[in-house]
């Protein structure tokens, strides 16, 4: 068990290409954090980065105490699950679980113990004397995840390792990692491009676009409090609705007004910002699909927050349904529980809850009030 | 109407096609087929009607081509010099391979194509320069020699077969070897080499093969029994028993047969590896 210390990572490619630049993160011992963002934000660059298996050009990386830049993965102490399983495929499964503590020497019969153990808890005790390509997908995916615990590792770091899985089984897996993280109590790193892998599994979740953190929070706080609209954006199905208003004062507060409309921002959440600023100036106001409310007793009580959308496409989902449409030649997308009756065509009103409307600066895309 | 008519041509390209398939393979098999008939007639047989089936199968010919000529000694020879050069080429082709496949270094591309190049260099303009170096050295007449010019003969094919084998066994399986504790050499030989064992052998048949039946420059290097390979016996045969034609194709026969089992267990394996990349699979 171990912290990991990243301090002013960089990594530079041949070519003078950046991949990451000043990458400072601080990962707490047995946390599990994930990393999380678009293709080539660099979030894979950072787990191998780790692991030992890409050269740090810069800046120092610590796991414990140790600084291990210079040191083999070999000898960092760490298990790595790969996207794409990475099984041994002239082995057996027992040998691939085996594969790592029979190089260190630990007696045969504990190999044996350790192995069993945990091919007991990933419920592949049966597959033992399979070779890799006689497996399935998911029995594969557990495969790699037994040879990671056997090591015991200080470390555990898992690259895309759902990506290949179906959506079923992926939930499936989602869940079991957790548990497994639960019980091994190791420090978890986890590279994902889906938000909901992100959202559901991690202590912390690190968000990176072009080799620069975003945004290191837990996920929660990362869903009701982005920092900027590419974290707004990208945390959140469907994606939070960005609309271009401009800050007017209002009596003694402020408003926002697009369109016809002029919504009166909260006196609580104005106290700490200098809203004073940016009055007259456009800026982007961001809120999610499901603070759009269709019902009654939300138009009722906000009058003030109104606002009519004519609905384009309405995606029923079950137990719920998206409605895609534009509100003063904006395009919007609302959240609303299946009895909503609302479809393509339809004109309905919407009232904006005033507590969770996000203010972002439309030159800088940073957060100005949430 | 039509639909008949197409089936009937049909039937005769499937008939024409067998019967042109069928041809290739007698003219392929018809020499080996003829010697190995005529290992067991008599000599005056072959004489009378060379074409002709033996009245009686005869194993005076091989009593002839084990007792007359030094052939059993050539043919440990040739086992020898044969299975340690393939053994050397196939283990030091397959690391510089893997380096090939996998290293950056200044000077790569211009190193695989100048040994690849060996590929397109007569054998016989080698001959004068390898025989100059072998004198010098002072290994004229060893089975060293034989051993390491066929490690170096066979160098080009090897090279091209396992530097793509290399290539396309994907990194990743380097990295959750070194990630599971393991060195570059311990990766290479417990890791690469057993994913590579398909092309391994391939390479080895066909180096096996090339050893096997070489001929000149077992000839040009060696010159008494000591080193002497089973190609040269059939030289000897025909030197100084060329009326005993049973015998010869009798010592032909027993050259050939470990060739032919190698291939025919192997073949898949070889043919595979020959036509890959060539298809996307």
């Amino acid at each position: 068990m171990a912290s990991i210390s990243l301090k002013n990572i960089q990594k530079v490619y041949p070519g003078d290409v950046k991949v990451i630049e000043n990458l400072n993160l601080e990962i707490k011992d047995k946390e599990f954090i994930i990393l999380v963002g678009p293709s080539g934000c660099g979030k894979s660059t950072t787990l191998r980065m780790i692991a030992g298996l890409e050269e740090v050009t810069g800046g120092d990386l610590y796991i414990g105490e140790r600084r291990v830049n210079d040191v083999p993965p070999k000898d960092r102490d760490i298990a790595m699950v790969f996207q794409n399983y990475v099984l041994y495929p002239h082995m057996t499964v027992y040998k691939n679980m085996a594969f790592a503590l029979s190089l260190r020497k630990v007696d045969k019969k504990i190999i044996d113990q350790k192995v069993h153990e945990a091919a007991k808890i990933l419920d592949i005790e049966h597959l033992l004397n399979r070779k890799p390509k006689a497996l399935s997908g998911g029995q594969r995916q557990r495969v790699a995840l037994g040879r990671a615990m056997v090591r015991d590792p200080a470390v555990f770091l898992l690259d895309e390792p759902l990506s290949n899985l179906d959506a079923k089984l992926r939930t499936q897996m989602r869940t079991e990692i957790t548990k497994l993280h639960k019980r091994l109590q190791t420090t978890f790193v986890y590279v994902t491009h889906d938000q909901t892998e992100a959202m559901t599994m991690g202590d912390r979740i690190v968000v990176m676009k072009d080799g620069v953190i975003q945004q290191v929070d837990t996920p929660q706080n990362l869903y009701d409090a982005p920092c900027n609209m590419f974290v707004a954006g990208f945390i959140g199905s469907p994606q939070m609705n960005f609309v271009d208003a401009v800050v007017r004062k209002q009596g003694e507060g402020y408003a926002v007004t697009f369109g016809p409309y002029a919504i009166p921002l909260q006196a609580g959440k104005v106290e700490n910002t200098a809203l004073e600023e940016y009055v007259g100036k456009t800026v982007v106001l961001g809120i999610r699909p499901e603070d759009l409310h269709t019902e009654p007793a939300f138009l009722d009580a906000s009058p003030e927050t109104v606002v009519e959308m004519h609905v384009d496409i309405a995606e029923l989902m079950g137990a719920e349904v998206y409605l895609y449409g534009a509100c003063a030649d904006v395009s919007l997308t609302v959240r609303a529980p299946s009895r909503v009756q609302a479809r393509s065509g339809d004109t309905i009103r919407l009232a904006l809850d005033g507590n969770k409307l996000h203010l972002f600066d439309k030159e800088t895309e940073q957060v100005i009030l949430h | 109407m039509s639909h008949v008519q197409m089936t009937m041509k049909e039937r005769v390209l499937c008939v024409l096609k067998y019967l042109f398939l069928a041809l290739c393979v007698c003219l392929a098999l018809f020499p080996i087929l003829w010697v190995i008939m005529s290992s067991f007639k008599t000599n005056a047989e072959i004489l009378s009607n060379g074409m002709a089936l033996p009245k009686s199968f005869s194993f005076v010919g091989y009593r002839d081509a084990l007792t007359i000529s030094p052939i059993l000694s050539y043919f440990g020879h040739s086992v020898i010099i044969t299975v340690i050069s393939t053994a050397l080429n196939v283990l030091f082709l397959a690391m510089a391979s893997y380096v090939f496949a996998r290293c950056r270094f200044r000077g790569r591309d211009a190193l695989y194509f100048l040994l690849s190049l060996a590929m397109v260099i007569p054998m016989t303009a080698l001959l004068h320069p390898v025989y100059s170096v072998v004198q010098a050295l002072g290994l004229y007449d060893t089975k060293a020699v034989l051993i390491l010019v066929y490690t170096a003969l066979n160098l080009p094919m090897s090279l091209l077969i396992l530097r793509g084998t290399f290539a396309s066994i994907p990194k990743a399986l380097e990295e959750a070897a070194y990630v599971d504790g393991a060195g570059f050499v311990r990766t290479f030989f417990q890791i690469m080499m057993p994913c590579a064992k398909g092309d391994l052998t391939s390479a080895a048949v066909l180096a096996f093969l090339q050893s096997w039946n070489e001929f000149t420059f077992a000839l040009v290097l060696t010159s008494g029994e000591e080193a002497r390979t089973l190609p040269l016996s059939l030289s000897y045969f025909t030197a100084q028993f060329s009326f005993n034609y049973t015998a010869l194709f009798a010592a032909v026969t027993i050259a050939v047969i470990p060739s032919i089992v190698i291939f025919a267990v192997f073949q898949e394996q070889v043919v595979s590896s020959l036509t890959a990349g060539s298809v996307k699979e």
